[in-house]
C-alpha cells in the first residue's frame, strides 16, 4: 500500500495547469522542408512539434504560412498533419559529461556507450560576448606543428582559418593540435560537417588512439545526415564551447569544414524559396559564418577568463582562394593558414605557405623566447624563396647567396613534421635557434631530421636547460651558453656521423677545385674565382 | 501562373466573400460560380488556398469546446468565453475519450486542460 500512497502523494503534489499551444497543420513538405499553415503565434527559430515526436526549427515567417526545417525522419509526416509550437529554442545539452563523447547536431549520442546525463542546456544561437567582456588574446595556444608555432602563432580565443585544397592534410594540422592540448587544460571540439562517415570514425579512431579523446567532444553531423543537420552542427559545437569558456576555461572548436556547411544552408534557403544570390547562396550566407565565429573570444578576467578558439576549416576547389565563401570566412577570421598542393607534393608537410599565411593577433600571445627565433626565421624564409627563384636562371652564385640558399634549404627541412607528432614549446625553440645560430649549416639535407632527433634526445637529458627554458620561456644569457654548449658537443661528435659525410663531401669538392686549378690556374677560393665573371656580367649590363 | 498570383487570386475571391468581416455563406457560393465560370489557369491550386482562407476565419470566429459530457457548468462560461476570445458561436464536441476537463481551440489557439494533457506533464 506505500507505493500506492508514495505515487498518490506524488500525483497530490505535482500541479497542473491547462496548457495553452499554437497549433497549425502541415501544408506542404518535401526535402526536409514544411510549409505549416497557421502557427500565427509562433516566434522564429521557435521548435515545432510534429507527430511522431519528430521535431522542426522555424525559420521563414510569412504572411500565410511558416517554413520550417525538420530534424529527423521527414518521411513520416504527411500533409494536414498538426503542428505544434513549443515554446522553446534550440538548445543543447552541456556539461563535463559530453568529453570523450561522439555526439550528433542535437546533443544525441552516436557512440553506443550510453546516454549523457548532463544538468545544463546552452541555446544554440546565441548573440556573441560585447565588447566590455572581453580582453585581447594573450595566452598561446601551441599545435605542436613547428612551422605554425613559430611563424602563424595562434592565440587562445584567436578564429584562424585552414584553407586549402582537399588532401592536403587540413584536418591532419586540427588532429595534430587536439592531439598537443593533452595536458594543457584546453577542451577540444571537433565539429565534422558533411563529412563522409568513414572519415569520421577515423578521426575519432586516430584521437582515441592516442589518448586524445580524453579531452575531446566530436559532434558529428556526416554526409548521410540531412541539411538540416548540418545546418545546426557548428552552432551546437560553439554552444558546448561556450559552456566551458563560461566555466572560465579554455576550449578548442575546429569546425570541418564550413565550406560544406555553407552548402548545407544553401540548400535549406533554396528549398524554403529564399531569394537566391551568388553562386545561388542566400544573401545572409556571410552572416551565417560572422556570427558563428564571432562567438569566439578571450573572456576578461572579471568575466571568468575562459576562451573559446576557433579553427574553421575552408575546402578550396583548384586553390582559388577567391572564391565567395574563402573570401567571406577569411575577411571573418583573425589570419589563416594556407596549405598549398604544390608544397605538398614537394615532400613539404605540413604543407603551409607561409608567405600567404599570417596571424593577425596571435603574436601577441607568443612566447618571448619563440619570438625571438621566429622573427629571424621568418625572414630567413622569405629571403630564401625569392633567391631560390632567382637561382634557377644562374648557376654562378656568390658565396653570400649560396649561404643562404643552404640556410633556406635547411629551415624548410625543419619544418617538416610528421603526423601525430606535435612538439612541445621548448623542443620548438631549441630546434629552431639552432637553424638560425647555423649549427645544421654542416649538416647534409638528407640527415637533416635525423640530427633534429639527437638534438631533442640530448635536449631531454639536459633537464637543467630545459626546467630553465620551460620557466622563463626567454632565451637569456644563460640558456644561449648552456644552447651553445650543448650544440656544440653535438656537432663535435657528429663528426662521425654527419659532420663525416660532409667533410667526405668537402673532400671531394677540394679535389675538384684542384683539378679546376690544374686546367684553368685561376687558384684561390671558390669566390675570388668567381669574381671576374661577376665583372663580365657588369660589364655587359654597362654596354 | 505563380504562387503569389494564385495567392492574390485567391485573397481577392476571399475578400469578396465577407461582409461586415464576417464569412457570408452566400457570397461564397457566388465567387466560387464566378471563378469557376471564368476557368483560371491552376484553379485548383487557387481554390485550395481559398479554402485555407476561409478555414482559418471560421475557424477565428468559432469555438470548440471538446469535452466528455456537456455540463451545466460550461454552458454557464459560454458568455465570458466568448466575451474573452471574441469569437461569434461556440460549437460542442462530445468526446468520451476526453474522460473529464475538456480542449477548447479557437483558430490555432489550443487551451487544453483535459485528462490526457495533465498525465503528459506529469511523465
Amino acid at each position: 500500500m506505500s507505493i500506492i500512497e508514495d505515487i498518490q502523494k506524488q500525483i497530490d503534489q505535482s500541479r497542473f495547469s491547462p496548457t495553452a499551444k499554437n497549433a497549425g497543420k502541415i501544408a506542404e513538405i518535401g526535402d526536409g522542408v514544411a510549409r505549416v499553415w497557421g502557427l500565427s503565434d509562433v516566434s522564429a527559430s521557435e521548435i515545432i512539434s510534429f507527430p511522431h515526436n519528430i521535431k522542426g526549427l522555424a525559420l521563414n515567417l510569412e504572411e500565410d504560412s511558416v517554413g520550417v526545417i525538420v530534424f529527423g525522419d521527414w518521411t513520416k509526416l504527411k500533409e494536414g498533419d498538426t503542428a505544434e509550437t513549443t515554446g522553446k529554442i534550440l538548445e543543447i545539452p552541456a556539461g563535463e559529461a559530453l568529453v570523450g563523447r561522439v555526439i550528433d547536431a542535437l546533443g544525441r549520442p552516436i557512440d553506443g556507450k550510453g546516454t549523457i546525463n548532463t544538468k545544463t542546456t546552452y541555446p544554440t544561437e546565441k548573440i556573441a560576448p560585447g565588447v566590455v567582456f572581453r580582453e585581447s588574446v594573450n595566452t598561446p595556444l601551441q599545435t605542436g606543428l613547428k612551422a605554425i608555432d613559430s611563424m602563424i602563432p595562434i592565440g587562445r580565443g584567436q578564429r584562424e582559418l585552414i584553407i586549402g585544397d582537399r588532401g592536403l592534410g587540413k584536418t591532419a594540422i586540427c588532429t595534430d593540435t587536439i592531439i598537443n592540448q593533452k595536458g594543457q587544460n584546453v577542451i577540444c571540439i571537433y565539429v565534422a560537417i558533411g563529412q563522409k562517415t568513414s572519415k569520421i570514425a577515423k578521426v575519432v579512431d586516430t584521437l582515441s588512439k592516442h589518448r586524445a579523446m580524453d579531452h575531446t567532444i566530436v559532434v558529428a553531423a556526416s554526409a548521410a545526415d540531412s541539411a538540416t543537420m548540418q545546418y545546426v552542427a557548428p552552432y551546437a559545437g560553439c554552444a558546448i564551447g561556450e559552456y566551458f569558456m563560461d566555466q572560465g576555461k579554455d576550449a578548442l572548436v575546429i569546425y570541418d569544414d564550413l565550406s560544406k556547411h555553407a552548402w548545407a544552408y544553401r540548400q535549406i534557403s533554396l528549398l524554403l524559396g529564399r531569394p537566391s544570390g551568388r553562386e545561388a547562396y542566400p544573401g545572409d550566407i556571410f552572416y551565417l559564418h560572422s556570427r558563428l565565429l564571432e562567438r569566439a573570444a578571450k573572456m576578461a578576467k572579471e568575466y571568468g577568463g575562459g576562451s573559446l578558439t576557433a579553427l574553421p576549416i575552408i575546402e578550396t576547389q583548384a586553390g582559388d582562394l577567391s572564391a565567395y565563401i574563402p573570401t567571406n570566412v577569411i575577411s571573418i577570421t583573425d589570419g589563416q593558414i594556407y596549405l598549398e598542393t604544390d608544397l605538398f607534393n614537394a615532400g613539404i608537410r605540413p604543407a603551409v605557405n607561409p608567405g600567404l599565411s599570417v596571424s593577425r593577433v596571435g603574436g601577441a600571445a607568443q612566447t618571448k623566447m619563440m619570438k625571438g627565433v621566429a622573427g629571424s626565421l621568418r625572414l630567413d624564409l622569405a629571403q630564401y624563396r625569392e633567391l631560390a627563384t632567382f637561382a634557377q636562371f644562374g648557376s654562378d652564385l656568390d658565396e653570400a647567396t649560396q649561404k643562404r640558399l643552404e640556410r633556406g634549404k635547411r629551415i624548410v627541412e625543419i619544418l617538416k613534421q610528421p603526423q601525430y607528432k606535435p612538439m612541445d614549446v621548448t623542443s620548438q625553440v631549441v630546434i629552431l635557434w639552432a637553424v638560425n645560430n647555423g649549427y645544421l649549416d654542416s649538416v647534409p639535407l638528407a640527415e637533416i631530421s635525423a640530427f633534429e632527433e639527437k638534438i631533442l634526445a640530448l635536449f631531454t637529458t639536459n633537464k637543467k636547460l630545459k626546467d630553465h627554458l620551460d620557466k622563463n620561456k626567454e632565451i637569456d644569457d644563460f640558456a644561449e651558453k648552456e644552447l651553445e654548449k650543448m650544440l656544440k658537443s653535438l656537432t663535435a661528435r657528429g663528426d662521425t656521423t654527419g659532420r663525416a659525410l660532409d667533410s667526405a663531401q668537402s673532400q671531394v669538392d677540394n679535389s675538384k677545385s684542384a683539378r679546376v686549378k690544374k686546367k684553368t690556374s685561376t687558384g684561390g677560393k671558390e669566390s675570388r674565382g668567381r669574381i671576374p665573371g661577376g665583372k663580365r656580367i657588369k660589364k655587359h649590363a654597362k654596354k | 501562373m505563380k504562387g503569389k498570383k494564385i495567392k492574390d487570386l485567391a485573397k481577392v475571391m476571399f475578400k469578396k466573400s465577407l461582409t461586415e468581416g464576417v464569412v457570408n455563406p452566400a457570397s461564397v457560393s457566388a465567387v466560387l460560380k464566378e471563378t469557376i465560370s471564368q476557368k483560371p489557369q491552376n484553379l485548383k491550386n487557387i481554390l485550395k488556398f481559398y479554402k485555407h482562407l476561409i478555414e482559418s476565419k471560421i475557424a477565428r470566429e468559432e469555438l470548440i469546446v471538446e469535452t466528455a459530457q456537456k455540463t451545466k457548468e460550461i454552458e454557464k462560461m459560454e458568455k465570458e468565453l466568448l466575451s474573452k476570445t471574441g469569437a461569434r458561436r461556440i460549437k460542442y464536441k462530445i468526446n468520451p475519450k476526453l474522460i473529464f476537463g475538456l480542449r477548447i481551440t479557437h483558430g490555432d489557439f489550443v487551451y487544453d486542460a483535459t485528462l490526457d494533457s495533465k498525465l503528459k506533464q506529469l511523465s
